[in-house]
């Protein structure tokens, strides 16, 4: 009878035990428990995802063979159109750099792109993140800019052996440089959480009070290369209109992004060029 | 307690820990695909009512412990908080059990309902409180919560009768190490 008090209060002991080793436990110790957690589930989320790779294959499989044929022959006027195009580019790159050269200035495209499916969507109210199925085994770096067809898909938050955390460009936590496409001054690109059966949307701010952005007149908002992480001209989303901010002085409004984002199944993660 | 007794208690712990890993995952990918809609479905509720109605106090807070981390290792939650949150809801639902257990038959399903509005609350106030009002984030909270109760509402029961079920398959006994804590 006298052990009874005590054992009605032994589960609040504990939780008081509980709360104490996790306060006395050093930080280092807590990034280790959390790295093993996270790695000790990331061949789960690989395995589920690479089953769904081998689903979309199979069902590929049952296609007809005409339809097949037709795919093939659609793909190669596709390869053939962006063949000439690539000669395209690689002769302005070329012109590009000799001019560069001339003036003594670095080459603009200094990166290589790592291309990796993703795993897993983490799009909630709460926080906006993306893990893709490569990672420190493939040299991804933190804070690298992540692409994909569509424009920006975020940076990379925390990189894991064969994972990678991505934050996208609709988490709150995301901030860019960015501009409008016709106009070099900078604004601020702010992330926004997507409402439910929305479109991803982002915010601009500190816009020029001189910009005027209407339905009609929508503008592009790209990358401005400021801040070092995204290179100049990668797109971002599409402003329909502006309005005064609170201080009066910049203009604000809401970004819309690509829908593609919602379903993302690869992207490109851009890292820097290897310097010999 | 004899070595038997104690293996299947780690049985039972291991049992659990796999089942919730799987369901885990499928909540994953309910949620990979739900992203086309901008719903996520958030359900820990489902984790927690099992242990903490069905095992004793120790193997209970080792369950709890263990998924709370697990669930704080993948999501931007710091390091720890799910594991106290889930770890004060249950000794909360340990310290009235065996009354919920006598007067609602679908008392699990209850519990689950119950945690998981409980941690979805403290989650959208540790993240959108200063915001819960800007810019849709309110309807869109609100739109998350009520698919995760309903998916929680169809979900949980089938979930508790194929853990129960799992554990009489492998010949082991629920019931024997239940309620010994009052």
């Amino acid at each position: 009878m006298a052990k009874r008090p005590l054992n009605r209060y032994r589960p609040f002991l504990l939780l008081g035990l509980f709360i104490f080793i996790w306060k006395v436990v050093p930080k280092s110790v807590q990034l280790t428990l959390h790295k093993s957690f996270y790695e000790f589930q990331a061949p789960l989320w690989i395995g589920s995802s690479k089953i769904e790779d081998l689903h979309s294959y199979w069902s590929t499989r049952t296609n007809s063979e005409n339809k097949l044929i037709e795919a093939g022959i659609q793909l190669s006027r596709n390869n053939h159109e962006l063949r000439i195009q690539l000669d395209q580019v690689k002769l302005q790159q070329e012109e590009l750099n000799s001019l560069r050269s001339l003036h003594n200035l670095s080459p603009i495209n200094n990166y290589t792109y790592e291309t990796a499916r993703v795993c897993k969507r983490d799009l909630t109210s709460w926080w906006q993140e993306i893990t893709i199925r490569k990672g420190d085994n493939h040299g991804i770096l933190k804070n690298s800019p992540v692409i994909f067809a569509g424009g920006v898909v975020g940076k990379v938050k925390e990189t894991y052996e064969t994972t990678s955390t991505v934050l996208l460009i609709t988490s709150r936590h995301f901030r860019m440089a960015a501009r409008f496409e016709n106009d070099p001054r900078p604004v601020t690109y702010i992330g926004s959480i997507n409402s439910s059966f929305g479109n991803p949307k982002g915010i601009v701010r500190d816009a020029p009070s001189d910009v005027i952005v209407t339905q009609e007149k929508s503008q592009k908002l790209v990358s401005s290369g400021l801040g070092s992480i995204f290179p100049e001209g990668i797109n971002i989303g599409t402003v329909h209109y502006l309005e005064p901010g609170t201080n009066g002085l910049f203009k604000a409004g809401k970004v819309l992004l690509d829908k593609r984002l919602l379903y993302l199944k690869e992207v490109s993660v851009l890292l820097p060029k290897k310097t010999k | 307690m004899t070595n038997s007794k104690q293996i299947a208690l780690l049985g039972l712990i291991v049992i659990v820990l796999i089942s919730h890993g799987i369901a885990n995952l499928f909540v994953m990918e309910l949620n990979n695909s739900l992203t086309t809609l901008s719903i996520t479905l958030f359900l820990p509720g489902l984790f927690i009512a099992f242990p903490s109605l069905n095992l004793q106090l120790y193997p209970a807070i080792l369950c709890n412990t263990i998924t709370g981390i697990l669930i704080d290792a993948t999501t931007p939650i710091p390091m720890g908080t799910s594991a106290f949150v889930f770890l004060i809801v249950q000794l909360v639902v340990f310290q009235f059990r065996s009354v919920i257990k006598k007067n609602n038959l679908y008392h699990g399903w209850v519990i689950a309902q119950i945690t998981n509005f409980v941690i979805f609350s403290f989650v959208t106030l540790y993240f959108n409180g200063k915001y819960l009002f800007e810019d849709g984030i309110f309807i869109r909270t609100l739109l998350d919560f009520l698919f995760s109760q309903s998916a929680l509402a169809i979900i949980a029961p089938v979930y508790f009768t194929i853990i129960k079920k799992t554990i009489v398959v492998l010949r082991m006994d629920l019931y024997t190490n239940e309620l010994s804590h009052k």
